[in-house]
């Protein structure tokens, strides 16, 4: 028994170490046409789902005076997973989920009404978001397995579920002050509209258009832009 | 990215406006796909197809260069044959003077492809020379990957540059005085910046063996910009460096043509076909085009040499007796694609494979075959992975794209050996004298060309290397005493690797499985014929030797 064992761990460390043996390797083994090319999923295909990154900007004018915005720093980002079910060769549609995170920076002025009348150095309201959308596509051009060109349109809808207000001031004596409010009572829970894309492969040219309000009613506080438009990356194949 | 931000309200209207003008671009006429018309699709881009074409101005004497006229003679191709004749400049003037802009022109299509509105494009079709019109565009890949920048050449380059010399015997080319000379070679790139000035390919410039050079996206001769992928390839064909030979067709003529707007990823197809006829009209004897179409335009399953416009341009060259090379591409690591992309497709197109160094077995991104009809493809392999001329110096670089001029260089030198041959014998000899011939398999072809075969006795080749007989339920394999004839496989594994080919071949000459086994120190294998139907046969190749046996 002792020997056997001996000889069994000689022979496991002969293997270990690599010890040449007298044997052949299979180093390709092919099966021609038995890859399934249309297996129903591609870029061109019935289903195809890929995730994205949209960067953009908040536009439009908002409801009523009171409510302007610095354009140039107020911002949306958002990412989210796409499905697209295509029907025929120009229609296609599908839902997505996303998260965004959208920030309107008040103009500080005389007629400020957002979320307040205080004037401030600074300050945004930051809308953290997790929503899904549906959307119906119309492709132009024929195409081979790839997204190509497209004009989509939708619907989205989305839970506010993180909102927060920032105020940056200068004291008198110079010291600086940041505030940070969050679950303020006058923001609107949940939040819906409509959105619009204009693609080429990865490309994409965004837009939202918000139907429901950000500030509840009763609150006084006018509504900001409902515009967002920006350009998105659809993170798939070239 | 994309501008989309103006202050204020505009940025909504900045994308209206794009809605708009994209919308009104993009009458496309969707429908019915046709395949003799597959180059469909972009923005302001259309063909404009003619009537008519008129033969009593043409003198094939006047309109193609003397080699052009030579290389016709030749091989007996027809000085007067219609899609010859040039399109009607009338019909060109007449486009031109309602404001469309003309890029290119076909005589192949008697087609001018224009820059329109759809409007004005579609209102075309009621002039009464024109009788079709059709939108159009196309994606380019070249089929390179991997380009990596080096100073110069270090150690471990020349190992690489040793294989490159070596695997297709190359060095036999130069031993015996040819260099490709007297044939005229075109090649179709994104750009060949350095290629006038790079110290590897001077010579080219001082002897004056670039013919002549077109950018066809820019309609300038300039071509000496954009991208170094061209200068890359030109070394694969012709390149010298203090370590030897690059390319062994140091000889030949050149025919550069710009035909791609981007090194990666954009360009239309006009330029290739425009670039095809130029060639033609240029005298070129062979073209090599490192690039193919992939899914941007078509489906894997449309790879069957009749569907893409590209294939059907690269077969219209052929039949014009230009030799076309084209690389398999680099899809085979691409699990939603594998196969060779498009034009590589065409039956008439040497299609080239990448090996990979130092294995010498088919590169992971290497396209395989067949084609979706079933023919073989790739028709030849070549090392993927070169030594280079970079933008001043040296780089390493891999890909189909530097497989596939090494082997129109190859073809340059044996078309030199052998001047009365046309085009399509050049074809057969190349694949003749690939190392695995006359066995073959969808990710090799038939192995990488060997110029011993045109300077040794091809008797050698044939010596039994194997026996092979039926035992019971399986096949056994005896490998002879290990004496590798010269020239029975490339070199560039340094003999370390010891290749055995099979296949299972279908009654009906399809392959239905193909395996390579390294017997490393094995000198007998055994073949299980358990799930083998009656009827198919067994084919093996090792070392130079093709035998098989029809399973009882």
């Amino acid at each position: 028994m002792r020997i056997l064992l001996i000889s069994a761990f000689i022979f496991t460390l002969l293997a270990a170490a690599g010890v040449p043996g007298r044997s052949q390797t299979v180093i390709i083994s092919e099966k021609p046409g038995s890859h399934n090319w249309d297996n129903g999923y591609g870029m061109n295909r019935k289903h195809y789902s890929h995730s994205w990154l949209s960067f953009g900007f908040v536009a439009g004018s908002p409801d009523s005076p009171g409510a302007d915005i610095s354009y140039w720093r107020s911002r949306n980002i958002s990412y989210g997973y796409r499905y697209k079910r295509k029907y025929s060769e120009v229609f296609s549609g599908g839902f997505e989920l996303m998260a965004s995170r959208t920030a309107f920076h008040p103009e500080q002025d005389q007629y400020k009404m957002v979320p307040d009348t205080v004037v401030n150095d600074r300050e945004k309201l930051v809308f953290v978001q997790a929503g899904a959308g549906a959307y119906q596509r119309v492709n132009f051009g024929q195409r081979g397995d790839h997204i190509g060109r497209f004009f989509d349109i939708g619907v989205y809808g989305g839970w506010n579920f993180h909102v927060r207000h920032i105020t940056h001031n200068r004291e008198e004596g110079g010291e600086r002050l940041r505030t940070r409010r969050t679950r303020m009572d006058y923001p609107e829970t949940f939040e819906y509209g409509l959105l619009a894309r204009l693609g080429s492969g990865n490309l994409v040219l965004r837009g939202t258009y918000r139907m429901s309000d950000l500030f509840k009613t009763g609150t006084g506080i006018p509504e900001l832009p409902r515009f967002t438009v920006g350009a998105e990356i659809g993170l798939h194949p070239f | 990215m994309l501008p989309f931000y103006k202050k204020s309200g505009a940025p909504f209207s900045s994308l209206l406006l794009c809605v708009v003008l994209i919308f009104t671009a993009s009458a496309d006429g969707e429908g019915q796909y046709d395949p003799l018309h597959a180059f469909t699709v972009d923005k302001n881009g259309f063909w404009v197809f003619f009537t008519d074409k008129c033969a009593e101005d043409f003198d094939p004497y006047l309109f193609f260069d003397e080699k052009a006229i030579e290389r016709r003679e030749r091989q007996g191709i027809c000085l007067y044959h219609p899609d010859d004749i040039p399109v009607r400049q009338e019909y060109i003037d007449s486009l031109g003077s309602i404001g469309l802009r003309i890029s290119t022109s076909s005589r192949w299509l008697n087609a001018v492809h224009v820059y329109s509105s759809p409007s004005l494009a579609w209102s075309l079709e009621e002039i009464g020379f024109v009788s079709e019109v059709r939108p159009a565009v196309f994606r380019l890949v070249p089929a390179s990957v991997y380009p990596a920048a080096s100073p110069g050449i270090n150690p471990s380059d020349t190992a690489l540059l040793k294989a490159q010399q070596a695997h297709m015997q190359s060095g036999l080319f130069a031993d015996n005085g040819i260099d490709g000379s007297g044939v005229r070679i075109a090649v179709f790139d994104a750009g060949f910046r350095g290629t006038n000035s790079h110290a590897s390919l001077r010579h080219l410039v001082r002897n004056g063996q670039i013919v002549d050079t077109w950018d066809f996206h820019r309609q300038r001769p300039n071509v000496y910009s954009n991208s170094t992928h061209g200068t890359m390839v030109m070394s694969a064909i012709a390149g010298k460096s203090d370590l030897g030979l690059l390319g062994p067709a140091t000889g030949a003529e050149f025919l550069l043509a710009r035909t791609e707007i981007f090194r990666e990823p954009l360009a239309e197809e006009q330029y290739w076909l425009a670039a095809a006829e130029w060639a033609d009209k240029m005298g070129a004897d062979i073209i090599n085009s490192s690039l193919g179409y992939v899914f941007h335009r078509y489906f894997p399953e449309q790879m069957d040499g009749k569907t893409s416009l590209i294939s059907r341009a690269a077969s219209m060259a052929a039949s014009r007796g230009i030799l076309v090379v084209n690389a398999a591409g680099n899809m085979g690591n691409n699990d939603q694609w594998r196969i060779i992309v498009t034009p590589a497709d065409a039956d008439s197109v040497l299609s080239v494979g990448a090996l990979a160094y130092p294995s010498m077995l088919r590169a992971d991104y290497s396209s395989v075959g067949p084609t979706t009809d079933g023919r073989l493809k790739p028709n030849v392999t070549a090392l993927g992975s070169v030594l280079a001329a970079g933008r001043r110096r040296f780089t390493t670089a891999s890909g189909t794209s530097f497989a596939s001029p090494q082997v129109a260089a190859f073809a340059a030198c044996i078309w030199q050996m052998n001047p009365s041959w046309d085009n399509m014998q050049v074809f057969r000899a190349v694949e003749r004298s690939s190392h695995l011939f006359p066995y073959y398999d969808y990710a090799h072809g038939y192995g990488t060309p060997q110029a011993s075969y045109f300077f040794s006795d091809p008797a050698m080749f044939s010596a039994p290397t194997f026996d092979l007989y039926q035992q019971n339920d399986s096949l056994r394999v005896l490998i002879r005493e290990r004496i590798v004839p010269y020239g029975a496989e490339p070199v560039g594994n340094e003999g370390k690797n010891e290749y055995l080919y099979y296949q299972i071949k279908n009654p009906d000459g399809s392959i239905h499985k193909y395996f390579v086994v390294d017997l490393e120190e094995a000198n007998k294998i055994r073949i299980g014929t358990d799930e083998l139907a009656e009827g198919q046969q067994v084919v093996l190749h090792y070392r130079g030797y093709t035998s098989g046996l029809e399973i009882e």
